[in-house]
């Protein structure tokens, strides 16, 4: 009896297991081309990260301790070595120390003397690595710093060797952090000695891009780079890493920090600076700020501010990007009409 | 009774299928620039292709490679697509593998990883729009067809007792 019901069943799930496999390929190819990234994915994936925030802290520490104790291992071998090497870079570092509290006193009397705001204190969160995305096309960690600690994306992340990437999405739980070398990274810099302004591109490789550099720019292996501070989402001076050329002859970005080695990240709470007042009465600049705000853009009454009565352009109004120093710079000039 | 308790079945893949997404989560710290991690949940979706398909039918192999898609942050529908394809490939050549020695088994594996990884450049170029460096994707290929034997063992516990309960179809 139960035979001739089997070789009807039969054909009938393959079919039907082709057509499934068919339709869900197919619905699956057109997430891929039709480029299905929207508010609710990303959402959904923070959501999810959230989720399992708590299983991968939990299932990263013995990765890490493991990682920590060869670390360790391989540095007690060298530990000799070690030693006099830490006492000659002290002995250096010592030199620069003094040079370094000599060079803050002197800017501290220069600022005092132009009566100069300066930018508040960054704070920052702390946190470790639980998450690496650990995909060909993505370069993403997940770290245990919730939104609650006042991380927002855009901000940036650092390590001990310096900028790592920004905060792409934050949770209740964990934030994804979006690494330099990401397909869908771009970070301003300026390139030292020579000043010259870029964004480093990330091309999913070991060494971003430097694009839309100034055709006159001259770079040279080893020419530090920094953060720009353009865009107001990212402190300036960040120290990024330096200049590589590839051998095509086109520079690239060596990033100081080994993502590969990472484990613990700070995200910096940067705001920027939207008013840079410099003004000791902090009174009268908070209602002349006031007043200001009343007034639209072609009212501004004579607008010549007083040299010692600098205000920045506000974020997101035009020239907002070009940042502080151009915009202090800027507002010098006009003063001094 | 066996309908009513197919649910129970198919969610024992699913869920090592998740673990396993974790497992490739895990910060390891081995790589290049960026670390690349293998791709886990192929293992579990070729291992039940050839051994127990009803129990991972294609809408469930959907169901992880979104979760996998979410989960890494990378194109959406990507793994879901390398996911499927593999299933599909493995599926297809089901009669050939079953019952054949460890070796064999791994040597399919290994084939249906260069596959992923074709698939997976093809598809991320499309996505992106321009051809993308397939270097990390041989090298994800490569690492993934040599986590098989550890990821095998498990599995083929799992279905030992799978089928002390189910005998397979």
């Amino acid at each position: 009896m139960r035979e001739p019901t089997n070789r009807v069943k039969l054909p009938f799930r393959v079919s039907s297991h082709r057509l499934s496999l068919v339709l869900t390929l197919t619905l699956a190819s057109v997430l891929l081309v039709g480029r299905a990234e929207s508010y609710l994915v990303d959402r959904t994936r923070q959501v999810m990260t959230d989720l399992s925030a708590p299983l991968l802290e939990a299932a990263s520490r013995p990765v890490a301790a493991a990682r920590n104790f060869i670390a360790s291992t391989d540095e007690y071998a060298y530990v000799f070595e070690e030693n006099a090497r830490l006492r000659a870079e002290n002995e250096a570092l010592r030199e620069w120390r003094e040079q370094a509290l000599a060079l803050r006193r002197r800017v501290s009397r220069f600022e005092a003397l132009l009566d100069v705001s300066v930018d508040p204190e960054i704070q920052y969160a702390t946190g470790r690595i639980i998450g690496d995305s650990g995909g060909p096309f993505v370069h993403a960690f997940i770290v245990n710093v919730p939104q609650s600690n006042g991380v927002e994306a855009g901000q940036a992340v650092v390590d001990d060797e310096g900028l790592i990437g920004r905060v792409v999405s934050t949770g209740a739980t964990a934030s994804r952090v979006l690494l330099l070398t990401d397909l869908n990274s771009r970070v301003p810099v300026r390139i030292e000695p020579g000043g010259y302004r870029a964004i480093a591109v990330g091309d999913n490789s070991r060494f971003p891009k430097i694009e839309f550099l100034a055709p006159e720019a001259h770079l040279s292996p080893g020419d530090e780079v920094v953060t720009s501070g353009h865009g107001g989402l990212m402190p300036p001076d960040l120290p990024v890493g330096m200049i590589v050329m590839a051998s095509d002859g086109r520079p690239r970005l060596q990033t100081n920090s080994e993502f590969d080695r990472t484990s613990s990240v700070r995200v910096l709470q940067y705001q920027f600076p939207t008013r840079v007042i410099a003004d000791s009465d902090e009174e009268s600049a908070a209602e002349e700020i006031n007043e200001k705000d009343k007034l639209t853009a072609p009212q501004l009454p004579n607008s010549e501010p007083a040299a010692n009565d600098l205000i920045v352009e506000r974020a997101g109004e035009p020239g907002a990007a070009a940042g502080t120093d151009a915009a202090l710079a800027s507002e010098t000039e006009s003063a001094g009409d | 009774m066996r309908d009513v308790s197919q649910v129970f079945w198919i969610a024992i893949p699913v869920s090592l299928s998740l673990v396993f997404i974790l497992l490739g989560l895990v910060p390891v710290g081995v790589g290049t620039g960026g670390t690349i991690a293998p791709i886990f949940t192929l293992t579990v979706v070729y291992f039940f292709a050839v051994h127990r398909p009803e129990f991972f039918p294609p809408w469930a192999v959907f169901f992880v490679g979104i979760v996998q898609d979410v989960m890494s942050g990378g194109p959406m529908g990507l793994f879901t697509v390398v996911l499927l394809a593999g299933y599909g490939l493995t599926h297809a050549q089901r009669l050939f593998l079953i019952g054949r020695g460890f070796s064999t088994m791994w040597m399919g594996f290994a084939v249906v990883c260069g596959l992923a990884a074709a698939i997976s450049w093809f598809g991320a170029s499309v996505h992106y729009g321009f051809v993308v460096n397939p270097l990390p994707l041989l090298m994800q290929a490569g690492i993934t067809a040599l986590v098989y034997p550890p990821c095998s063992f498990i599995l083929t516990r799992v279905n030992r007792r799978m089928t002390a309960l189910v005998p397979a179809a």
